[in-house]
């Protein structure tokens, strides 16, 4: 625990010292902000886009659309779009480690799981403190609004107790979702020094992500259908599906308590794996890894 | 009392061989060279005792623990190629390593001091690493080598990357860790460095231990009858020979710097090399004597190649 601790606080240090990381937390809203400006303006004289603009309904249909599900499907959203980002962030890691060497020194002292542990842990707070700077300029934003035009605050959301167990499903579901995709990451680092080759291995992750958010869309209209309740159990389906379903009232709530435990077995599973793979990895410094070699790893300790 | 026991150990990749049965040990206190040419399996064997590598046979106890993660808190490994962050500050970077190892932050923190103070690295703590030179890193890699105050250290080819006056700073360094009690395992193919340091080596080839011992056990285990003899005259090589003390004798060409008449001889088995020296002296007066022993170049060439060294001036002389 020591040692998971140390770890987590030195890469976070180190990460959140560094220029880019406070370059790309101020520069990424504002460039957002720029292209939605300049995208508005584009967009708002081309006759295509008014007539589409006329078709799309004013208001969505509230049987169609419930807050739980666009909370829902909003959730499994960002979770993709994190770990898109924050996913290559693990893996840049790993690889990094794996191409200077370090993981040999680390390794004498450090056992696998802890040292993937910590990096997707160290990760995931720095995006946290991204999403938290952002937030407080979202926030920021809204109160200007809310003086500007004193608009209604929904506040009896917050005595609501199913806002507050909402946002436990979202935040197990978003955890479990990124410590398991994050190990993927992590292994994928691992697995080789090839540019070449770790680029093949991040767009299969890519590709399992971007079918989660397309399933998930799916299963905004077809919570109830045999499809998206299989896919409520599939740990790399359940983060999305599984934040929908739960929060739209799709599943009971035991489907979603088995869901997250499968979730959370699976994504302990791939955090040892990706140890190992972590720790035997150094072997194959510019050897092609093949299939074979899993067996290797996994037999190691 | 042994610090480090291996017995046995066997390691395949694959269908290679890259151990084959090696038993080894290392007492407390003792400097030990790991020889052996590339591919040897020098690398397998010390990723083995620092618990990177799992062996498919045999057993490894560090200060009596078996290899694990405990065991290796207690060693300070340097491997072969080095690994250091980048983007982080020189002490960060030390402490960080020293406090994996279990080590006390305060303490590492002196220790820290004292190493950086014999690099000549005092003032470079707030430095990045990648702001240091090639040679810089190399010494901020052996401090967070040594930071945490192992007893058993291990280095793979410590002196790559260091000029000549950091190469004798390491030696000093090196010798003073030995003062202090750490056991010390040098792998390394800089021979005069081993010999000069090491008081016994291991040499390994093809995966199997050939010799282990103490150099100076070893280096009479190989020696040769060969003697190297500088005369102020002439000598008479048949009035020589007639002595019945000698197998041969040539005259070769005086050593550098040293005027007079340079001889080798071989003496027959069995004879005492005072008299030899009796019998030479009833000739001419004798400037210098000595007995050729086999570097540990020539040592190594033996044991690897089968064929002894042709640089002369690797040789080193007991000298009378």
């Amino acid at each position: 625990m020591k040692q998971l601790n140390l770890i987590i606080k030195n890469e976070f240090l180190t990460d959140v010292r560094s220029k880019g990381f406070w370059i790309s937390t101020i520069i990424v809203p504002l460039i957002i902000i720029a292209f939605g400006i300049i995208f508005g303006f584009i967009l708002k004289d081309a006759d295509s886009f008014n007539n589409v603009a006329k078709d799309l309904p004013t208001q969505p249909d509230p049987e169609e659309m419930t807050a739980g599900k666009a909370i829902g499907m909003m959730m499994g959203s960002c979770l993709t779009f994190f770990l898109m980002i924050y996913g290559a962030m693990i893996f840049n890691k790993v690889k990094t480690e794996k191409c200077n060497r370090i993981m040999e020194i680390i390794s004498t002292c450090v056992d696998g799981k802890t040292m993937m542990l910590a990096k997707i842990i160290s990760v995931g707070l720095l995006g946290l403190v991204q999403l938290i700077v952002w937030g407080s300029l979202i926030l920021v934003a809204i109160i200007g609004f809310y003086m500007v035009f004193q608009f209604a605050i929904p506040w009896e959301i917050l005595s609501n107790p199913k806002t507050y167990i909402y946002t436990l499903w979202i935040i197990l579901y978003f955890v479990g979702g990124y410590i398991l995709f994050g190990s993927l990451y992590a292994a994928c680092g691992a697995i080789t020094d090839k540019d070449n080759e770790n680029q093949a291995y991040m767009t299969v992750i890519t590709f399992i992500l971007l079918g989660t958010f397309y399933i998930g869309m799916y299963a905004v209209d077809n919570g109830d259908s045999a499809f998206a309740t299989a896919c409520n159990y599939i740990p790399f389906t359940s983060p999305t599906i599984g934040t929908i379903n739960a929060i739209s009232g799709v599943s009971p709530i035991w489907q979603t308590i088995l869901s997250i435990i499968i979730l959370y077995a699976t994504a302990y599973l791939c955090v040892t794996f990706s140890g190992k793979l972590y720790r035997s990895s150094m072997l194959l410094k510019g050897k092609q890894f093949t299939p074979k070699d899993l067996i290797t790893f996994i037999k190691s300790h | 009392m042994e610090i480090l026991q291996i017995d046995g150990l066997v390691k395949h990749y694959a269908s290679t061989k890259a151990l084959d049965n090696v038993s080894l040990s290392v007492a407390k206190g003792e400097i030990c060279g790991l020889l052996g040419p590339n591919g040897a399996g020098k690398t397998t064997i010390l990723r083995i005792i620092n618990n990177l590598l799992v062996s498919d046979a045999g057993s490894v106890l560090v200060n009596g623990i078996p290899a694990s993660l405990e065991a290796s808190r207690n060693i300070g490994y340097m491997p072969e190629e080095r690994g250091l962050y980048d983007k982080m500050r020189v002490e960060d970077q030390i402490l960080y390593f020293g406090q994996l190892k279990g080590g006390d932050k305060a303490r590492l923190r002196n220790v820290m001091g004292e190493y950086m103070e014999i690099f000549n690295l005092t003032g470079q703590g707030k430095r990045k690493i990648k702001e240091l030179s090639k040679g810089n890193q190399q010494k901020v890699q052996i401090i967070a080598t040594l930071v945490h105050e192992p007893e058993l250290v291990i280095l793979d080819e410590p002196f790559s990357g260091f000029d000549p006056i950091n190469g004798a700073l390491l030696r000093d360094l090196i010798a003073r860790l030995n003062e202090k009690g750490s056991t010390i395992i040098l792998s390394s193919h800089n021979m005069p460095a081993i010999e000069e340091m090491c008081s016994s080596i291991a040499l390994i080839n093809h995966g199997k231990l050939l010799v282990k011992g103490d150099i100076s056990d070893i280096k009479e285990q190989h020696r040769t009858s060969e003697l190297l003899l500088t005369t102020r005259n002439q000598l008479s090589i048949p009035l020589l020979m007639d002595s019945s003390l000698l197998e041969n004798v040539e005259t070769i060409p005086p050593v550098k710097g040293r005027k007079g008449y340079a001889y080798s001889i071989i003496k027959k088995p069995g004879i005492r090399n005072t008299d030899i020296l009796n019998a030479i002296s009833i000739q001419g007066e004798i400037l210098h004597f000595e007995e050729k022993l086999p570097s540990l170049n020539d040592i190594f060439l033996n044991y690897t190649t089968g064929q002894p060294s042709q640089e002369k001036s690797n040789f080193t002389h007991t000298s009378c």
